[in-house]
């Protein structure tokens, strides 16, 4: 019993450190320039074709019931007035960043995983090797640059997405005018707290590319692994996005 | 003074163990530069794990391997690129790029090594793709190809970047009997003009006893016979006998 505790103890920190290792790698090739730029442009690309549609439904959803929700409370006190301020706020500091890094865990972090694992599995990565090219390098690096871009884009569009489709269930109240859901916005919504989600989401970004190439490149040597690989990859992600997000939201926004 | 041998791949007591498993056992043996050499044994024997330590792509767990004079075990990742650029390995399963075309995966290592025009590159592809019997295939994406087509332009991919020593696993298995002593022509060919050294592993007796200069044979892990083909193919090792003679009753246990 101690020693099944011990080990999953063990292999927790053995993953730390390995995710860790596979970070600093990355920061050592981002800066003595082993960064390709045609291959992190097509993965910056792939990122926001594979992930914007489903990040996109989901915000304008999300926004929808928290706009509805929002609307029919605000009103019985008279808040009519600052329900497009509520949703903003809402989905600034947690939707958008949270909801938005589970789709591209899910959408871009698995196929990450699938692929560094396929390739695994097939040797690619070995043929790399063989021809004196870092895998770290030239696979990884590319596609935690394009996390790095992406992924705080895709979270401010989704917020936006989010507002908006806040505004469509709002206006159904007779309290809620189409311009004041909107200009409610301005005044009340500091910028630092955009900033801050955003900056949640770099953080969110760096784990999705991070544990998914670590998933790719560790994936064991049968087609079977290749999907255990991807699965692992996308449920790490979010529990591990949970637990930032937490410490992440004291740091940014500390009470009082 | 006589010609003393050069080696150019020295193997010292080599163990490579997964889990209580003894994958290879006690494995030396020494190649000469220019030199065709020849490991056989049968399937699990260990031979394509002794190319991928070869090239270090795995760690042995003991034992020291020297290429070209100098000892590869204590050498980092960013050092063995430097060795493994006068290396070139021809996967069992070829391993192509599946992302890219053949003309990309014939032409990676020179892109990212060397700074030649496009035309050059596309002149030096063709050229490598014809040696391998796959002209006119550059557009074609690895899926597209049959196992015997990937595995040479597996081939023509490490060929392209000239290196000095090239490791062959299964060269020649999956082709028809016309391409595979095509490939066996050219393994002698590039022997013989270029000096290549090579070492080829396969379990096509025939194939290794008309190319190689010596032949060292697996079993479980561990070297049975090493000699010239002549000398094995008249050992009274039962082992060896059994392997070369392919009969189903012996010292071989299935
Ligand atoms: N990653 C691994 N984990 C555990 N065992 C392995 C691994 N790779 C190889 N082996 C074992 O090592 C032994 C030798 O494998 P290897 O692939 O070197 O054989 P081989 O001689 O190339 O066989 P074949 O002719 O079928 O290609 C086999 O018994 C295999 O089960
Ligand atoms: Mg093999």
């Amino acid at each position: 019993m101690l020693t099944a505790v011990g080990r999953q103890v063990i292999a927790f920190f053995a993953y730390f450190g390995q995710t860790t290792q596979l970070h600093v790698d990355n920061l050592r090739g981002l800066l003595t320039g082993k960064l390709e730029y045609r291959t992190t442009i097509s993965q910056m690309a792939h990122i926001g074709v594979s992930s914007l549609p489903i990040a996109a439904v989901t915000m304008v959803f999300s926004g929808m019931v928290i706009g509805y929700h929002a609307a029919i409370q605000a009103s019985k006190f008279g808040g009519g007035g600052y329900v497009g301020w509520l949703v903003a706020e809402i989905m600034c500091r947690e939707l958008g960043p949270v909801l938005v890094c589970f789709v591209i865990a899910a959408e871009a972090g698995s196929a990450m995983a699938a692929e560094l694992g396929t390739m695994k599995v097939t040797e690619q990565i070995d043929a790399l090797r063989t021809m004196a090219t870092n895998p770290v390098d030239y696979l990884v690096l590319p596609r935690y640059v394009a996390c790095l871009v992406m992924v705080p884009l895709l979270v401010f569009v989704g917020d936006i997405i989010g507002v908006t489709g806040g505004y469509f269930m709002a206006v159904l109240s007779p309290y809620i005018s189409h311009v004041v859901y909107f200009s409610s916005i301005p005044g009340n919504l500091e910028a630092w707290t955009v900033i801050a989600g955003i900056l949640k989401s770099v953080v969110f970004g760096l784990i999705i590319a991070i544990v998914a190439c670590h998933q790719g490149l560790t994936c064991g040597q049968a087609s079977e692994e290749v999907a255990r690989a991807t699965t692992r990859s996308v449920v790490y992600s979010i529990m591990l996005i949970y637990g930032a997000n937490l410490l992440l939201t004291i740091i940014l926004f500390p009470p009082g | 003074m006589s010609k003393v041998p050069e080696p150019i791949i020295e193997v010292n007591n080599l163990w490579y163990r997964t889990g209580d498993a003894d994958i290879l056992a006690n494995v030396s043996f020494e190649v000469q530069r220019g030199e065709i050499f020849g490991v056989m044994g049968m399937s699990g024997a260990g031979k394509t794990t002794l190319l991928r330590l070869l090239m270090r792509l795995v760690d042995p767990d003991e034992g020291d391997i020297i290429i070209a004079g100098e000892s590869i075990m204590g050498l980092s990742e960013t050092q063995l690129s430097r060795i493994r650029a006068n290396i070139g390995m021809c996967f069992q399963y070829s391993a192509l790029f599946d992302s890219m075309t053949v003309a990309e995966n014939v032409a990676f290592g020179l892109r990212r090594g060397s700074k030649l025009s496009e035309e050059e590159l596309r002149r030096k592809i063709a050229e490598h793709l014809e040696i391998v019997g796959m002209h006119d295939t550059e557009e074609k994406m690895p899926s597209e190809l049959s196992g015997g087509m990937r595995k040479r332009v597996g081939i023509a991919r490490a060929l392209i970047l000239n290196p000095d020593i090239m490791l062959y696993d299964e060269p020649t298995a999956g082709l028809d009997p016309i391409m595979a002593s095509v490939i066996d022509n050219l393994i002698v060919r590039l022997r013989d003009e270029f000096g290549m050294t090579s070492v080829v592993v396969t379990h096509e007796v025939d194939e290794l006893m008309s190319i190689s200069d010596r032949i060292m044979m697996l079993y479980q892990g561990r070297i049975t016979a090493c000699g010239s083909p002549a000398a094995l193919q008249q050992s009274d090792n039962p082992y060896v006998q059994q392997f070369v003679h392919g009969t189903a009753h012996g010292p071989i246990q299935l």
